[in-house]
């Protein structure tokens, strides 16, 4: 009993306001937005080969012509500015899963599905908290009944998105990264190269033949995998080991141009953005729910149309997504460094 | 939710989070197939090398003799064009598979990326070897070569 007790208690703890989750809810709406997925691109296919995953896309026959492929995504930008906005959170979170799990689903229902789960899992495991209790249109003043802010679902969030992220670390250390001999990351580099990833500090990367920066990579990255799952146990080093997770897709964006921001999205979920923007809990919008109503319309056209105008502008979303996140990171980083050597040292700990 | 007083919700509650990623290993293991949604993240296993050589197997797309790059055809998405082009053009030797709609999108993409109607895509799968120690790159030999029309729509 007392084992349940303690793992009941650690469960629940956690100093995550309703200012800190509804700003992160805002910031989540707008992700989705700027990395709208062109479900259009689903019917280029040749019809032949559509061979949906293991799971509920089996359901499907054919991908759906293409207005209804057009109708999803208007839905999956419509829910995301309502999203943004806090209307009725909690069924507009659930929605918009399983709006970007379908969505998602055609695009990955012919050979390749891209690891985008964290994003699509992470509002319906939300719609457990207090997301949309401040800054919204739902908005609940704080009162003698919600005064405690539900931590347990972000604990199971970050246990969804550490199980996975430690599994391919042990993947990479059980298949020969650790070998000294051969640089893995250099070897998977390459390919990504000659795929077209060739922007950024991909060339500098190419012509970079120094085996102990390619070895100390290699393991840096299994490392820092396998600790993102070990780091769970505290939100401290939860929060630590993210940051530095960020900063390796920000070198990973670099490096090989591939930008992996679905997981940086999740990753904002642990931190206390309140705080940073000076946010107290039970903040509310600047406008009348009937005008946030008419913004959040306009914003989920606005988001779809531009995406309609410039299917680019998904890459370039994941791409400053990504950006943002590294900076954002690096300075939490050396910030806390900081407040360490100012503790260690006496100083005042605040820089 | 779980309520303060049921100790044993939450506990239970973790249990079966860890549960999922044997169990979905178990799934993967007998169907031979990754799930979808399943809890899993770009691999990246292996050291991607064989003796300091990686070998590449590289597509070259140009239309009316402009070069584009691949990924130009999936919104800037490299994995996802490449698989796209390799459904539509084979990279061992087959014939293109034209559809209205993928028809549609090389025209739209080139005419896009070109700034003017296109006529003829070329596109080549060839295979090449990257030497890790020394940088120098071998060409081996053409995998398969294509030579389509995709102008004017019917």
């Amino acid at each position: 009993m007392r084992v349940l007790r303690s793992v009941d208690a650690w469960c629940r703890r956690g100093d995550l306001t309703t200012a800190d989750l509804a700003i992160f809810r805002i910031l989540y709406g707008i992700a989705v937005l700027m990395i709208l997925p062109s479900l259009e691109r689903a019917s280029a296919y040749p019809t032949a080969d559509f061979d949906p995953p293991l799971g509920p896309m089996m359901l499907f026959d054919a991908v759906p012509p293409v207005p209804v492929l057009t109708a999803l995504e208007v839905a999956i930008a419509l829910l995301a500015a309502l999203l943004v906005i806090g209307f009725r959170t909690r069924v507009v979170s659930v929605l918009l899963s399983v709006g970007l799990l379908v969505g998602y689903g055609f695009l990955y229902s012919f050979g390749k599905i891209d690891h985008t789960v964290i994003l699509v899992f992470l509002p319906a495991v939300m719609a457990f908290t207090a997301w949309g209790d401040d800054l919204s249109v739902d908005h609940r003043a704080p009162s003698s009944e919600n005064t405690g802010v539900a931590q347990w679902p972000l604990r199971v969030l970050a246990l969804l998105i550490a199980m996975p992220i430690a599994q391919a670390g042990y993947a990479k250390a059980s298949t020969g990264w650790p070998d000294l001999t051969t640089h893995a990351v250099q070897g998977h580099m390459i390919p990504e190269y000659f795929k077209g990833r060739d922007g950024w500090l991909a060339p500098v990367f190419l012509d970079l033949r120094v085996g102990p920066i390619w070895e100390a990579l290699d393991w840096l990255t299994f490392i820092v995998e396998i600790g993102v799952l070990v780091a769970v146990l505290s939100w401290l080093a939860f929060r630590i080991t993210l940051a530095m997770m960020t900063v390796f897709h920000l070198s990973v964006l670099l490096m090989m141009n591939i930008a992996f921001a679905t997981n940086v999205v999740g990753y904002a979920a642990f931190f206390r953005w309140g705080r940073l923007l000076r946010v107290e809990p039970g903040a509310r919008l600047p406008f009348s729910p009937p005008v946030g109503l008419v913004l959040a319309v306009a914003l989920g056209l606005g988001a779809y149309g531009l995406h309609e105008w410039d299917a680019g502008l998904q890459w370039q979303g994941q791409s400053v997504i990504i950006l943002a996140g590294g900076v954002a990171a690096a300075v939490y980083l050396m910030v806390l460094t900081w407040q360490s050597v100012a503790g260690l040292t006496g100083r005042s700990a605040r820089p | 939710m779980p309520q303060r007083g049921r100790v044993w919700a939450l506990p239970l509650l973790f249990v079966l989070v860890l549960l999922a990623m044997p169990v979905q290993g178990w799934i993967m293991e007998r169907y031979d197939d990754e799930p979808y949604p399943g809890l899993r993240m770009p691999q990246f296993d292996g050291d991607g090398q064989d003796d300091g050589v990686v070998e590449l197997t590289v597509i070259s797309v140009a239309v009316d003799g402009h070069r584009i790059e691949a990924r130009e055809f999936q919104d800037g998405q490299a994995d996802r064009a490449r698989r796209f082009l390799s459904a539509v053009f084979p990279r061992d030797q087959g014939t293109p598979r034209l559809e209205p709609g993928t028809l549609a999108l090389l025209r739209e993409t080139s005419e896009r990326v070109l700034g003017a109607p296109p006529h003829t895509m070329a596109v080549t799968w060839d295979r090449r070897w990257f030497d890790l120690r020394t940088g120098e790159v071998t060409y081996g030999p053409v995998l398969s070569r294509y030579r389509v029309d995709i102008g004017a729509a019917a």
